[in-house]
């Protein structure tokens, strides 16, 4: 005989809450949604690592940063100077979501996070090639920078118009005695000295025309160059 | 007629069947587990006070949710998936302990540390040292001893309910052995 005071056990207490319709089982749709959603946002994630891998390296080329390791050690300031940060931030923050995103199937979490981490870089490394074979950037450069789209325009065109104090690409316009007249990728122009400190390439010989890299600190519109290399043509 | 001999329908059938909308099958599911969920909850927790009450909600979220339930899969790890859950909110909420945030150990790769086919007296023993010593260990490892030698679970279902790498079950569980004959020994001196 149940006393009247006894806690009433765990099934009477669980069915109690159901059928006093306190609780109501949610409904398949609920589920699929839930995935789907899930499922969309881990694709945006992935999007948002792709594109910015590949805007990355788009920028650098842009810039000609790209260039700076072939300079050795001595481009390694100027590098760091250099890397767009945000856009490095923006990479670090979606992968970092991907992990934790999905991490949420078993096929992630049953491996060790680093597995993981390698499978994303992989898919991001495929991913960028991609976008970067089919010029997907020039594309999209051409129609936001034409059209001068809010935003977007002005993060295309960033790349080009970035200043760096020590780091000059553009064409040579001029030969002189000691020094050449360098046509900027921006568009402005640089007397550029060369001594004979200046470190050349063996057997350069610069013409009319090269487009060229030059390390060197900047002072007005003259740099003092103490690095020169030949760079592939930058876009015009 | 031997009643005996009926086959008794597989959990999996059961929560299939409450999923149709038949609740009150639920409460088949609620007398199989009710003992398990109990004696793990009071046991991650060691804390008698608020384990009925996170029992309780252990059953009624996962009717809530028992539509999400895959009936491919076993219906085990899933509840045990959620009582993992309910009893890391209880420890959040009444901040009994500090719970990490980054997961050293699910990083890189290790070993793949067989399951042991410890001996019945062996066993024992983990387990008296477990009753006395829960409340020394640290969640991480607490968890996955109580889950493999109270609940007799395998590697891969703890990896699944605790969503962590098959490997790292091992380590943790070679580890919190190491830790637990470590404060049972400080304790109790040697055996």
């Amino acid at each position: 005989m149940e006393q009247p005071n006894q806690q009433p056990s765990v099934k009477a207490q669980v069915l109690s809450h159901i059928e006093s319709s306190r609780t109501h089982m949610r409904p398949g749709w609920y589920f699929f949604f839930h995935a789907v959603l899930f499922l969309l946002l881990l694709c945006f994630v992935l999007g948002v690592l792709v594109y910015s891998v590949s805007f990355a390296v788009f920028a650098m080329q842009q810039s000609g940063v790209w260039m700076l390791p072939r300079f050795g050690w001595r481009g390694v300031p100027v590098l760091l100077a250099a890397l767009p940060w945000v856009v490095l931030a923006i990479i670090t923050a979606s992968f970092l979501a991907a992990e934790v995103l999905l991490r949420r199937y078993a096929f992630a979490y049953r491996r060790p996070m680093i597995v993981l981490g390698a499978g994303v870089f992989l898919f991001t490394g495929i991913g960028s090639f991609i976008i970067m074979q089919v010029h997907a950037h020039e594309r999209l450069k051409r129609i936001v920078v034409d059209r001068d789209v809010p935003i977007m325009g002005r993060v295309y065109r960033s790349p080009r118009e970035k200043q760096f104090r020590s780091f000059h690409p553009g064409v040579v316009m001029l030969l002189g005695e000691d020094g050449f007249l360098l046509r900027h990728a921006r568009g402005d122009e640089l007397t550029v000295r060369v001594t004979p400190q200046t470190r050349l390439a063996p057997g350069m010989v610069l013409r009319i025309g090269d487009d060229v890299v030059v390390l060197g600190p900047r002072s007005g519109s003259i740099v003092e160059a103490k690095d020169i290399l030949f760079a592939r043509p930058f876009p015009r | 007629m031997n009643d005996s001999a009926v086959p008794q329908p597989t959990d999996e059938a059961i929560a299939e069947e409450v999923q149709r909308g038949n609740r009150e099958r639920y409460g088949l599911l609620v007398e199989r587990y009710e003992q398990k969920m109990s004696r793990y909850v009071r046991r991650f927790l060691y804390d008698a006070d608020d384990a009925a009450d996170v029992v309780q909600d252990v059953f009624v979220k996962a009717y809530i949710n028992i539509k999400s339930f895959d009936i491919k899969q076993r219906f085990s790890p899933w509840m045990y998936r959620i009582a993992h859950n309910e009893c890391i909110n209880s420890i959040k909420k009444k901040k009994r302990e500090p719970l990490p945030f980054f997961d050293a150990d699910a990083l890189f790769p290790h070993p793949v540390a067989r399951e042991r086919a410890d001996d019945e007296m062996q066993v024992k023993q983990i387990r008296l040292a477990l009753d006395r010593c829960l409340k020394e260990l640290d969640a991480k490892y607490r968890e996955p001893l109580i889950l493999y030698y109270f609940e007799e679970l395998e590697y891969r279902e703890i990896s699944d309910i605790l969503r962590i790498p098959v490997s790292t079950v091992g380590v943790r569980l070679n580890r919190g052995r190491v830790i637990l004959k470590e404060r049972y020994e400080a304790r109790y001196g040697t055996t």
